[in-house]
């Protein structure tokens, strides 16, 4: 199969069957960066092309760090499917499965379900279902040593994984950035496996330069791309018009995961970016009107952005920021927008949060033959805490902006609001 | 108490410090045993033991909104520190002075913490990782535990597994 980033890349017999199963297919509708085309028009890639993209990549560390055929085969098919389980614009979609199922399923657990349960899936996978699921579970395999299943786990999901080094090169790609555009080849030259009791994924000190371009790409793609103010207040929007339908035009029931999870399978195999914006949009109500301007692009325009840590001098009013989820700011964009006379819809407020520090610790570096932490290697210094930000959203007429302007600097006591 | 009063008590009550986040985070799993009326996001198991994503993103949090201090600290695997810094300081005396039984509770908690084991981390977490099993699989002797321990991909040093029974013991979660 052709590729716009290696070229080729090759399949065996099942991975194409296993490509054609309607629950793969599924994923040519997922975009991969969900509503961050609103900001990047060309970035409309799919969930498709990067889990082909994620195998190419597992098998080229898979075969660098010499595992056996059947292991390797097993983190082909892991990276091939570690994204089955996406739904509707990835996480976003998400944040809906959570709220009916709790906190324990993700896609990760629908994926593993998808696997060991779809019908055309699991049936192609035969005995290897169980073998992958596991992986993307990262529990021992059945029938391997502990440490083999770790590294085996650590190429598909991991601080150095198959996932972030093909969807951060792809992204770019697309985006059409360079932030991460990190050699790949040189990362591939040096990767290895620290050989201990744990037996993790490392890269040999030699490469610790490419590693260090690989983890300042994916810093910059979070504060550049993934966190672009154009793509969160498209994606706030659509899980506001998401919950909204929640329940009526979607089906609350069928997406409540039960201990036979077929229906929930068959509900969720019919979802995708098209089939929500549709199955909400053919209503006339105020979901479908939100979606509507998301669509068009209308979209809501910021009336606050601040990093609270500077900006909010009040350590209580920072503190009840802090102790926010999304419902309790929901509801305080509720309460302003109804005490302001604004459209209720029309207000969100959100915090950003980019956890990825600049510089963490999660990965190793095999140093004199001891894996290490690549902080106590690197010669960048760390930075402090990673960045949230916080916004508030309006309708565009300078008006309302100015409100809710002034509603949050009386919320949180911030004396000057400096403007965006 | 909510999960940022647990996080800057628990530093208060080490003298505004803690090294290590996972001592953070079995030190909150502990609180989260022993004071269930605390609101401590859930706990599951993961590569270290029992952790729990909502009270690292929250100590994260912390860190970026500017109450909590974060230092890294050199040697071996790197690890941080975390201390309050004055707004920090604030809010603890916040947290105190609005749950002091619940803040007497954490203190306690950790200072029997330090009298067992000065915060040593692999005690932490291999007292963590039986609480877990035990918890989950019902009574069962320590060697037992270890071996379980290892259906979760867990490895516990056989003298970090007898420091860690006896913490325990002397928080009262196990009998």
């Amino acid at each position: 199969m052709r590729d716009p980033l290696y070229g080729f890349v090759y399949l065996t017999e099942l991975e194409v069957k296993l490509i054609d199963t309607a629950m793969f297919q599924r994923l040519r509708r997922i975009k991969q960066l969900s509503h961050a085309y609103l900001a990047y028009p060309s970035a409309t890639h799919t969930r498709f092309e990067h889990s082909i993209g994620a195998l190419h990549v597992a098998d080229m560390i898979a075969g660098r760090l010499g595992l056996v055929d059947e292991q390797r085969t097993a983190v082909r098919l892991a990276a091939l499917l570690h994204d089955i389980g996406h739904g509707p614009f990835s996480h976003l979609f998400e944040e809906v499965l959570r709220k009916l199922n709790g906190d324990a399923i993700g896609h990760e657990q629908v994926s593993a379900m998808i696997i060991r349960e779809d019908e055309q899936v699991s049936g192609l996978l035969g005995d290897k279902a169980e073998t992958v699921a596991q992986l993307l579970e990262r529990k021992t395999v059945d029938g391997w040593t502990a440490s083999d299943s770790t590294l085996a786990s650590d190429i598909v999901s991991g601080p150095l994984d198959a996932d972030k080094m093909d969807y951060l090169r792809r992204d770019s790609y697309h985006v059409g950035v360079e932030y991460a555009r990190f050699d790949l080849h040189r990362l591939m030259h040096t990767i290895a496996r620290t050989g201990d009791l744990a037996n993790h994924l490392c890269v040999d000190y030699k490469g610790v330069d490419s590693v260090e371009n690989y983890r300042l790409g994916r810093y910059l793609m979070h504060t550049q791309v993934y966190h672009h103010h154009a793509r969160l207040v498209g994606d706030r929007m659509f899980a506001r018009a998401l919950n909204m339908a929640l329940g009526s035009t979607v089906d609350k029931d069928l997406l409540t995961i039960r201990s036979d999870p077929r229906e929930f399978l068959c509900y969720y195999a019919s979802l995708d970016d098209y089939s929500i914006y549709h199955m909400i949009m053919q209503r006339d109500n105020l979901a479908s009107a939100l979606l509507m301007d998301v669509s068009r692009r209308a979209l809501l325009k910021r009336a606050v952005d601040i990093r609270p840590s500077l900006e909010i001098v009040d350590f209580i009013s920072r503190e009840s920021l802090a102790a926010m989820d999304q419902d309790a700011l929901d509801i305080l964009a509720n309460t302003i927008a109804r005490e302001e006379g604004i459209d209720p819809n029309r207000v969100i407020l959100y915090t950003s949060e980019i956890p990825i520090k600049l510089y963490g610790d999660a990965l190793l570096v095999m140093y004199k033959g001891v894996p290490r932490s690549i902080g106590a290697l690197s010669p960048v210094s760390a930075r402090q805490g990673g960045i949230t930000k916080f916004y508030a959203f309006g309708p565009p007429d300078e008006h309302s902006l100015r409100k809710i302007r002034e509603r949050v600097k009386k919320e949180f006591r911030i004396s000057e609001l400096g403007t965006t | 108490m909510d999960s940022l009063g647990v996080l800057v008590s628990l530093l208060k009550s080490n003298g505004g410090e803690i090294r290590g986040r996972t001592a953070i985070q079995k030190l909150a799993y502990f609180a989260h045993c022993k004071f269930p009326d605390l609101a401590i996001p859930k706990y599951a198991p993961y590569y270290y033991g029992p952790f729990s994503a909502g009270l690292g993103q929250m100590l994260a949090r912390l860190v970026s909104l500017g109450f909590v201090n974060e230092t890294r600290i050199v040697g071996g695997y790197v690890g941080y520190a975390y201390a309050l810094n004055d707004d920090g300081e604030k809010l603890s005396d916040n947290a105190r002075n609005k749950h002091e039984q619940e803040f007497a509770d954490i203190r306690k908690l950790v200072s029997d913490c330090k009298q067992e084991c000065e915060l040593d981390i692999p005690v932490l977490s291999a007292a963590s990782k039986i609480h877990y099993l035990v918890n989950k699989d019902g009574p069962m002797e320590l060697d037992e535990a270890v071996k379980h321990a290892k259906g979760l991909k867990w490895i516990i040093r056989e003298e970090n597994a007898t420091k860690g029974e006896v913490l325990l013991r002397k928080l009262g979660l196990v009998e």
